[in-house]
């Protein structure tokens, strides 16, 4: 019997790779109140368990497959896994979150999280089962397709209703922003999670659990499940979700003209309808799908004719499928999208780190930067379809121009020296949309710990707050003002730590974490995971004290990227938005004001208690997180 | 009333009307049930097919049910004539013979307590239906099934009377 | 029904190896056998019940539950022979052994890879198996069944 009532299993599975040992230590108390789970557990390992300067794709570097104590609870949408380690991609705290059913199924197998470090001498996968796990040879799956991988998978194991979070050829060839692909579907798609697991030799973890997540207080949760599922009823924003899944947002990006079009030279697109929410739905929808428990049910299943009569189905699309896939490259073509979606897929590599680099060289290659015999011959200007295919291939298997591509854009934009052209944030590709004609977007980008992000902070809360909320919660009811710049640092920041509780708990953040009202926000992403994680696992819990934990696994990530010199330099959008205006568009003419970055910056480290200069977490606000001076 | 279960209604021309497997049927079940989360151990599963085929299975509640038949110790039993199949806990030893026999799977050994375990339509509300996001679960039984049948049977009638 | 299966466990029981060794009139005591119900061959052996009346009616502790195996174990040495768990099971699965004054039934055979019988059955009726892996292969056999008919509930 474990000190923990409910919630979390108590168990942590640490590996090393390196001599194929296997241990299980015990989650402590103190732990668990301090760093929830999710993002937090990998914060605090990453960053206590690794020194400045590892290279990521070595055996010292540690992969952790973190769960959250509400993962494989009755709770809706409570199926979110962080896969975190140092990042290939950035040099800093690497993340990536997938949605399905694997996380759930790691508590039913009896763990809250797997600690990976060392090398494997050979191709290995991990098999996990109910509190046991064995290292597995995995030759026989080296080299093979998601799907092949799969497929082979269920049938050694003999039993289709296992979970597997596997690496495809672009992970294994250490593709630089290679991902990993849940169950064939579901994609930790950034921060090159998939070449960190390709360097260790691991090929997959697969996990098969029939044990209890036990629930302290059942009464009490039941009444949470409740309150939550009436809170769904009439947003708007979920049923957008289930109708049209998150390709909804193409005709929002149309409208305010964000689009990062063409490598973010254009900020719309002219045919855009063709790749619509609306086209996805009804050319190649086949249904609806939903992650574990999940009420919203957001995930697209989505079928193609491949080439002759059959249909070939997949997962998707997703607006950053289309985003990726579509605008970036400008191949405005919903089948085309489709079948490169499905190739990086089956390949696991990510499609914001693919699309960007080729589109950065369509873009230096219709300047006459980039020469056709550098580019293996191709006619590689925006919109050729052919093009993107074939190089997707090369990128996966590291041949020709594809190598060059594998590392990504700054790596590229450093050996041609062109790192103008190289649209990134810490080296991670900008996704999301342009945020030029709007600061407070490109504040959130800019200062995410893992890269580019969007999905670190939520901006958006300056369109619908109310100003009396905004002067109750920020100090200043001009946070209701989109266009002003007072007060949003603060915005910038709070929204962050809110937004991480989500990654700590295993929650989706499209089920909890969004609505178009700012009271809904506090009442589900606060109040009711609270109340969740109090009736889960029995332990005392507040509302500020769970922002508070939010924040605190936000400064380790700091922390961590400060160790690894990456200081205010590394808080900026690429100088493309500051230097030149947008287009065309709703936007056309905005770009960032250095002036006003700047200021906003200065704004955000100050609303953060970090050192206003540098960016580094003050020892003031160290103590105040319960961290000493070193962060621990 | 005949006897009534719970049965799945898509709408194939609808890609919300179907099952999504979210699972939250399962979730929902065992915790009814058990108080934990434990999919596994709930009385419905989603068998997923691949395609796009997600199918929940439960007890059809048999008018001559093979499980209650092949029962040695009589734990299966039903409260009336019309009623679902249940279970007596305390009179089953566990022999796995019903398991055996359910030509659906729909009834097992619950891993915890060992005992046989199949749906109860939760003594008359069944939650799965309850909370169903895409309300595809619904209580039947077999005379609304074969009259939902009839009735499509008769509109291709007509349709091909037209053509 | 070729009773391959009987024959193989009798000869086990006997230390034999080759059929034609067995001796007209030896008979082991039954551990398994087959039977015919309505017209469906099926075994009548032990089902290793979770909570089994005969564990529960031993007075001496020599039927005992292995939950790590799933399997309900009977330790001859420490047998008396009472004959009560024979009475109490209701698959008729227990029998006397008169050579040894104690009773019998299937152990799962834990000292073998396979049990004899499973090996011995020439069409692989007989497998080694968990109930919870039965109801979800058939469950998976029922939805594909379904398939087709799935607007009707």
């Amino acid at each position: 019997m474990g000190i923990f009532q409910g919630g979390y299993t108590g168990k942590f599975l640490h590996v090393d790779l390196s001599d194929q040992s296997i241990q299980t230590k015990p989650l402590e108390r103190d732990f668990a109140l301090k760093y929830i789970g999710g993002r937090g557990f990998s914060a605090r390992i990453l960053y206590e368990g690794l020194r400045a300067g590892v290279d990521p794709l070595s055996p010292d570097n540690i992969l952790v497959f973190a769960t959250g104590p509400l993962s494989g609870t009755p709770l809706p949408s409570a199926s979110r896994l962080i896969v975190a380690a140092k990042s290939p991609m950035t040099g800093g705290i690497g993340d990536a979150s997938s949605g399905g059913y694997w996380a759930p199924e790691l508590k039913y197998a009896g763990f809250d999280a797997i600690i990976l470090k060392g090398r494997s001498a050979t191709p290995v996968y991990l098999w996990v089962e109910n509190g046991k796990a064995a290292l597995r040879p995995a030759e026989h799956l080296w080299g093979k397709r998601i799907d092949e991988t799969s497929k082979l998978l269920k049938e050694e194991i003999g039993d289709e209703d296992i979970h597997i979070c596997a690496i495809g050829p672009g992970g294994e060839n250490l593709v630089r922003y290679a991902c990993i692909v849940t169950d064939e579907e579901g994609v930790g798609a950034r921060t090159g999670m998939g070449a960190a697991m390709g360097s260790k030799n691991l090929k997959a973890v697969v996990v098969r659990g029939s044990l209890d997540v036990k629930i302290a207080d059942p009464e009490r949760f039941q009444g949470v499940i409740d309150a939550y599922r009436k809170t769904l009823e009439g947003e708007v924003w979920t049923e957008t979700l289930r109708r049209l899944g998150t390709p909804n947002l193409v005709a929002h990006r149309q409208k305010l003209g964000i689009w990062g079009a063409r490598n973010f030279q254009r900020a719309t697109i002219d045919d855009w309808e063709k790749i619509s929410g609306e086209v996805f739905r009804e050319k190649y929808l086949v249904k609806a799908m939903g992650c574990m428990g999940c009420m919203v049910r957001c995930r697209r299943y989505s079928a193609i004719l491949d080439g002759s009569a059959n249909l070939l189905y997949m997962k998707g699309p997703e607006y950053e499928t289309i985003n990726a896939l579509g605008a970036k490259p400008y191949i405005i073509d919903p089948a085309f999208i489709l079948r490169a979606h499905y190739l990086c897929d089956e390949y696991g590599i990510d499609e914001h780190g693919a699309a960007s680099a080729i589109s950065m060289a369509m873009e230096l290659y219709e300047r006459g930067i980039l020469k056709k015999a550098e580019v293996d011959g191709e006619e590689l200007v925006f919109g050729n379809g052919e093009a993107f295919l074939r190089l997707i291939e090369k990128i996966v298997y590291r041949k020709g121009f594809g190598d060059l591509l594998a590392e990504g854009t700054r790596i590229m934009g450093e050996r041609l020296h062109a790192d103008y052209y190289a649209i990134h944030v810490k080296g991670s590709e900008v996704d999301a949309s342009d945020p030029r004609s709007m600061v407070t977007r490109a504040l959130t980008y800019s200062v995410a710990t893992r890269g580019s992000c969007h999905l670190r902070g939520f901006p958006y809360i300056d369109e619908f707050i109310k100003p009396e909320e905004g002067l109750k919660y920020f100090g200043t009811a001009a946070v209701s003002d989109v266009k002003a710049l007072e007060g949003k640092g603060k915005l910038v920041a709070w929204s962050e730590d809110w937004i991480t509780v989500a990654n700590l708990m295993g929650l989706c953040i499209f089920a909890w974490y969004r609505s178009r009202t700012f009271s809904m926000l506090i009442k589900r992403g606060l109040e009711l995971v609270t109340e969740a994680y109090v009736a889960a696992t029995g332990l005392p819990m507040t509302q500020e004290t769970l922002l508070r934990c939010g924040e605190r696994v936000y400064n380790k990530e700091k922390l961590f990227n400060w160790r690894e010199g990456m200081g205010r330099e590394a808080d900026y959008p690429p100088p493309r938005f500051f230097d030149e205006a947008m287009p065309d568009g709703a936007g056309k003419g905005a770009h960032l004001d250095r002036g006003d970055y700047e200021r906003l910056l200065d704004d955000y480290y100050t609303a953060r208690g970090w050192d206003p200069v540098t960016g580094c977490p003050t020892p003031e606000k160290l103590e105040e997180l319960g961290l000493d001076e070193s962060g621990r | 009333m005949a006897k009534q279960r719970v049965g799945y209604f898509e709408d194939r021309e609808d890609p919300e009307a179907q099952c999504s497997r979210c699972r939250l049927c399962e979730l929902i079940c065992a915790f009814h049930h058990h108080q934990v989360g434990n999919p596994r151990r709930a009385n419905i599963k989603v068998i997923a097919l691949g395609k796009g085929v997600d199918i929940p299975v439960v007890c059809l509640n048999c008018g001559d049910a093979p499980c209650m038949n092949i029962c040695p110790t009589g734990a299966l039993y039903r409260k009336e004539r019309d009623g679902m199949v249940l279970v007596r806990s305390d009179v089953c030893i566990g022999c796995s013979m019903c398991v055996s026999v359910c030509p659906a799977g729909a009834i097992t050994l619950d891993l915890v307590e060992g005992t046989a375990a199949k749906c109860d339509l939760c003594g008359g509300e069944p939650q799965c239906v309850a909370y169903c996001p895409a309300k595809v679960l619904r209580l039947t039984d077999a005379e609304s099934v074969s009259g939902k049948r009839m009735r499509t049977f008769a509109r291709s009638l007509v349709c091909q009377q037209e053509a | 029904m070729c009773l391959s299966c009987v024959l193989a466990c009798q000869m086990k029981a006997l230390g034999l190896l080759d059929p034609r060794d067995l001796a007209s009139g030896q008979k082991p005591p039954r551990r398994i056998s087959m039977t015919l119900i309505e017209g469906t061959p099926r075994t009548s052996i032990c089902r290793h019940c979770v909570q089994a009346p005969c564990a529960e009616a031993c007075i001496s502790g020599s039927m005992v539950r292995d939950e790590e195996a799933s399997a309900v174990r009977h330790n001859p040495e420490t047998c008396v022979g009472c004959g009560t768990c024979q009475l109490v099971c209701p698959f008729n699965a227990i029998t006397r052994n008169d050579q040894e004054d104690c009773m019998a039934k299937c152990n799962l055979c834990p000292e073998d890879d396979m049990p004899p019988c499973v090996i011995a059955c020439g069409t692989g009726a007989l497998a080694l198996g968990r109930s919870d892996h039965d109801a979800q292969g058939k469950k998976r056999k029922f939805a594909e069944e379904l398939r087709g008919e799935r607007n009707h509930g």
